[in-house]
């Protein structure tokens, strides 16, 4: 009852945040640290020092998660310094690395779909789409095209999708990094996967 | 396990999406810049209610909203009745007027109310003084206040409706004077002189007129120039109410007042 009043009254922001609070994640992250970190003891000093750590371990975790909702490098790597400067004004305590990691997600998470609605106002998608297709084709050649695939599944999708498939996390822990319950992850999971499976065998041929 | 390729398939396509050493130092020397540090009060307007607590208030407020309006309008409504619409047209009825007549003799004579007893004053009734000893008429003036002054009659005598083809003087008299002109299309009104020796609020002045060396205030609506009560005072200090039962322009009520008199 408890949980389902904190679904549904309390902000989603602060829903997601207490449910990482209160349990332990076990996440992808690279090099996840299992020491206690609070950032309200941080000095500018070290502030600088936690940020340039942020992004040599967990910036393509990052930037791949902002990338799989906007496809666009350029907006992706804006997302990473705001997920980064998001976290460091929140001065959170984590218990542990994969605490944080979860934590920076959900924020990288949060800003890409608010960049989406940006991008969808301003009216910026053809540029994007171009500059996601050259980004794409000139370093991988070979699977470029499966995430122009994705780029046309509806966000619900790609974003269950690459943190399942891309960043190894399981329905539990992606229910609670998204705000969602369990059971949503599983079902956009797997249409999400039957859509891209139509995708990709009708536009590229591509069969699993 | 259909989807074991795909996975590796998406895998090494996002493989090619990486943080590149520039890319990365830009945004720390970006972060670098920034003020990392949060107002108090940037932190407290933050602060959201939850729709449990907002959606109550809020349904409260438009409810109380919308019965205030509804109170509102019942209220307008009954001031409208009060003030603005006219008193129905009475027709004339003979046998009224002598049931009337005799009631009010049978008043007379039996003492519910001092009246003189002789033929002449008959219809000139002194009901037995209240308010030490004085008369007065009240706000929401009509034709229930059955008070003269000391038995001094009203009367008009100036007919100003030249439309109006039948003059009728009633005899229908309390202690009031009651002219009734019947209209040729069968439409009629009342108007009635009231004589007090004192008098309370009967309602904001509207505007003035001058007529015949009275000095009378009109009642009524002056934008739409309709006046249904007019006020003024003798010489001897005695309240005259002039009411109609429909609503008449400036000049017409100029001609009702010059028209009234006090007195045999």
């Amino acid at each position: 009852m408890s949980t389902l009043t904190g679904t549904l009254y309390l902000p989603s922001f602060l829903y997601r945040m207490a449910v990482l609070f209160s349990s332990a994640v076990s996440g992808s992250g690279e090099q996840a640290s299992s020491d206690k970190i609070d950032y309200s003891t941080f000095d500018r000093e070290e502030m600088n020092e936690r940020a340039e750590y942020l992004l040599n371990n967990y910036g393509n975790a990052v930037l791949r998660l902002a990338f799989s909702y906007v496809h666009n490098k350029e907006d992706a790597e804006e997302i990473v310094q705001d997920s980064v400067l998001q976290l460091l004004r929140a001065r959170p305590v984590f218990e542990n690395g994969k605490h944080e990691l979860s934590y920076l997600m959900t924020i990288t998470s949060n800003i890409s779909k608010n960049r989406i609605k940006y991008n969808a106002r301003h009216q910026t998608v053809e540029l994007n789409e171009e500059i996601a297709t050259k980004d794409t084709t000139e370093k991988d050649d070979d699977h470029s095209f499966i995430l122009e695939a994705c780029e046309k599944l509806p966000v619900k999708y790609k974003e269950v999708i690459h943190l399942f498939y891309c960043e190894d996390y399981s329905t539990a822990e992606i229910s609670k990094i998204l705000g969602m319950k369990e059971t949503t992850v599983r079902s956009n999971l797997s249409r999400g996967r039957d859509k891209l499976k139509t995708i990709l065998k009708e536009e590229y041929g591509y069969g699993i | 396990m259909e989807f074991d390729k795909l996975r590796g398939d998406y895998k090494k396509a996002m493989e090619s999406i990486d943080l590149s050493k520039d890319s990365r130092d830009r945004i720390l020397s970006n972060i670098r810049l920034e003020d990392l540090s949060v107002p108090a009060e940037k932190k407290a307007t933050r602060k959201r209610f939850p729709f449990h607590v907002v959606l109550p208030v809020a349904g409260a407020a438009f409810a109380v909203l919308i019965l205030f309006g509804v109170m509102l309008g019942i209220d307008s409504n009954r001031f409208k009745n009060m003030t603005a619409v006219p008193d129905a047209p009475k027709t004339h009825n003979a046998d009224l007027d002598e049931e009337v007549k005799g009631k009010v003799e049978n008043m007379i004579e039996d003492g519910s109310v001092d009246g003189p007893a002789d033929e002449n004053r008959q219809y000139k009734v002194d009901l037995k003084p209240a308010n030490d000893g004085k008369n007065f008429i009240s706000g929401g003036v009509d034709k229930s206040v059955k008070a003269t002054a000391g038995g001094v009659l009203g009367k008009l005598s100036f007919l100003p409706f030249t439309e109006y083809t039948d003059c009728v003087v009633t005899d229908e008299k309390y202690c009031i004077d009651v002219h009734r002109y019947e209209e040729t299309g069968g439409a009629q009104d009342t108007i009635t002189i009231i004589v007090a020796d004192g008098i309370n609020d009967i309602g904001g002045a509207v505007v003035e007129i001058h007529v015949d060396g009275k000095d009378a205030i009109l009642y009524g609506s002056k934008d739409d120039d309709e006046y249904n009560r007019a006020l003024y005072t003798t010489d001897n200090n005695l309240f005259v109410v002039i009411e109609s039962g429909k609503y008449y322009g400036k000049t017409v009520w100029e001609d009702i007042v010059k028209g009234a008199s006090v007195g045999d």
